[in-house]
Formats: structure tokens, sequence, C-alpha cells
């Protein structure tokens, strides 16, 4: 486990997976993980929330890209990306988390199914797939 | 039914000759229960023996609904419906949990529990073999626990590898333990308002759960227009667990 600082901040992101890649190379050169992440669409600005935009970088992105399925595993790129494109609860987070994480421990990272954010990106891949399936048997019909 | 299963092994030989496959999703049959007075035991063994000798994918059972009156046919009051649903939770622990029909039932036992599912019953029966330990089992016997099936069993083993589990963890993992903390430890504690392991705490505690869930089913929505003497009809044995239908209209009237 991490024990990187958690700044109070509020990161927002511009919605893509590139977003999320590149907001982790900026966390792990730092060593901070965000309080919470907020794609741009879904931003709602408050007083309590100190709101930084990150860029995205494709550069970044393809370099954390690469770093995973060179470091980590293939299955966590895929969990990654799958967890993403579901719309589980604080996806962003838990998936920075694990990627995070990931460079850290290294492939080991996807037996931790005892940690949260492990547990929570393996499920939201699991019901995305799922959704995925019933979506494409439902149009076999037509 | 031998025709058919035979010809199936003759076709996995000839699949690099035939492209078609003979009977490719495999056969299954139906039993309908209930009509007729056997019991349990002799109905899964004949099921046993058709998955053993015959390679069936499925047998399927239903209850035996009475639709015509006739003198010749058997009247039934309603289908038996539990009956169908142990013979099934039956059927899956024959096909996915290793057990063999010899361990489930006996003469001296010849039909389910119609309280307790039969893996449930099973485990009471042979409480030697328990409590497991969560951390060391091996996946065969995690399979055994009653309330943990294949999906947990595979989670607990690859979720082990890194770090010793306890039963927080495992609700997280999203194992339900409302039957298997009484027959898992985790390091070797018991759940924690687990107090002694033996058959007749465990048998009470599951049969209350049961209970109050039977008990809940005969809830019904209140209104303003339910009469009175309705409410005096239904007495229940367990009316201090819940509120009873009085207490409710007392609580719309106001007269507590």
């Amino acid at each position: 486990m991490l024990n990187w600082n958690v700044i109070n901040k509020t990161y927002v992101y511009d919605g893509t997976f590139e977003g999320i890649l590149s907001m982790a190379f900026d966390c792990y050169i730092k060593k901070i993980i965000p309080f919470k992440i907020i794609s741009k669409n879904n931003l709602e600005i408050n007083f309590l929330d100190t709101i930084q935009d990150v860029k995205t970088d494709t550069v970044k992105a393809k370099r954390i890209f690469d770093g995973i399925h060179k470091n980590i595993s293939y299955d966590t790129l895929y969990n990654s990306y799958y967890a993403f494109l579901s719309d589980g609860k604080e996806k962003e987070l838990n998936i920075l988390k694990y990627i995070l994480n990931g460079f850290v421990i290294g492939p080991k990272i996807n037996t931790m199914l005892s940690l949260d954010f492990v547990f929570a990106v393996c499920s939201m891949r699991k019901r995305m797939l799922g959704e995925a399936h019933r979506f494409k048997r439902f149009t076999s019909f037509f | 039914m031998k025709y058919i299963s035979q010809n199936i092994a003759i076709s996995k030989q000839e699949k690099s000759i035939y492209k078609e496959k003979f009977v490719p999703a495999g056969q299954t049959t139906q039993l309908i229960v209930g009509a007729t007075p056997e019991t349990d035991l002799k109905i899964m063994k004949l099921s046993e023996s058709l998955y053993n000798n015959l390679n069936l994918k499925r047998v399927y059972y239903s209850a035996y609904v009475s639709v015509n009156n006739d003198e010749n046919l058997p009247t039934l009051e309603a289908p038996p419906l539990l009956r169908e649903n142990r013979l099934y939770q039956a059927d899956w622990l024959l096909r996915f949990y290793g057990f063999k029909i010899d361990d489930l039932l006996d003469e001296s036992h010849p039909n389910f529990h119609t309280l307790l599912d039969p893996k449930c019953d099973w485990a009471l029966r042979h409480l030697e073999n328990f409590p497991v330990e969560i951390n060391k089992a091996d996946y065969n016997t995690l399979l055994k626990v009653p309330g943990i099936g294949v999906i947990s069993a595979k989670r607990i083993i690859t979720a082990r590898r890194e770090f010793n589990l306890n039963f927080e963890n495992l609700k997280k993992l999203g194992i339900v333990l409302k039957r298997a903390r009484y027959f898992i430890t985790c390091d070797g504690k018991y759940f924690d308002p687990i107090k002694s392991f033996n058959q007749s705490f465990i048998s009470e505690n599951l049969l209350f759960l049961e209970r109050l869930s039977t008990h809940s089913s005969s809830y019904v929505q209140t209104s303003l227009f339910d009469t009175l003497p309705k409410a005096q009809e239904l007495s229940y044995n367990f009316d201090r667990l819940l509120p009873t239908k009085e207490d409710k209209q007392k609580c719309l009237t106001g007269m507590l």
C-alpha cells in the first residue's frame, strides 16, 4: 500500500482515458493522491473543494500506458480500461489508486482483492462486461 | 439415452473427420416430481447415475401440477415447489461441488430437510469436518462450506495469496456470511458473536433465520380500511420479534 500524501484538492479531467493516465503520471512524479477526481462534464462547483484542472497530455498518457503493460500486466490495463468504461462510483479515483499501487507492487496487484480499490475496479469491469454482453445479445435480435 | 451418449462419444473421436458434431449441445432429461411416492433419495440416485453413466448435461426437475381431476390421477393441493428447489440445489451440489448423493441422503433421511438447504443439512450432520480455516483450506474443502459457492471459493483463493483474510475482508469480497459464519474460522478465530461450536447452537440459529424470513413474508400493506377483527385472526408465535398488525393499526389510529 502506498503512503503517499492525500492532498486536499479536486482534480478535474476532460473525461477521457488519456486524461486519467496523464493524471496518474503527474501523481506518480509528485507522489500525491488527490482527494477527489471529477470529469469535466459532471463538474459541480462548490465552496469547499479546491479545484485543479489537469491537462491531458498524450505523451504522458502514452508513457503510462506503455509502462503499465511493461511493468504491471496486460490484465491491469484491461481492468482499468474496462472499469473506466463503466459508470461506477468514484471510478476515476479507484483506477488511479489501482494504477499507482500497481507500479509500486507489480503484477501481484491483480490478486490483492482484499484492497478496496482493486476489488472495486474488478467488480466494475465485471459489471461493464456483463452489460456489454447483454447489449450485444439484445442487438442480435434485429 | 444410451444410444445418444454412445454416439456422442463416437462423434468426439470422429471430430477430426467430420465437421458436424452429433448432438453438439449434449442431452438433457426432465423428471416430474411429486406425482408418485418416490423419495428424494431415489430421484437423486437416478439423476446421479444419469450424470455418471450417460454424461447428461442437465437433469431438469419439475413439480407435478395436477390439471385434471380423475380417479386415476394423483391429486395434490399445490405443486411441491419447495421440493423441486431442494432437488435442484442437490443437483448443483452433485455437478459443481463434488458431492455424492450418499453423503447428502441415506436410508434414515430419505428426503431433504424442508427448512435447511441440502448443503447446510449435510454440514450439520458432519460437523467433524468443520470449522474450516479460510486461510489454509483447499478449494474443495472451501466448496463444502454452506454459503460459499464456486465464485466465492475462487475469490477467496486468489485474495488470500497476498494477505491473510479476516471476516471484514470476506464481507468486502462479497461473500455472504449468513450461513458461512458458523462453519469457518479466520486466523483461528470464530465470527465474533459465535460463542460455541456445536450442532444444536448452529441449527437453532440457522432455523431461527429461516423462521424470521417466513414470518416477515406474512407482512401486508396496512390501510386505513383494514377491519379490526381480521387482525385478531392472525396470531403469531413470534409476535415479540416484530410489530404485529395490531401495533401498526395502533400507530395509525394513535392509540399507543
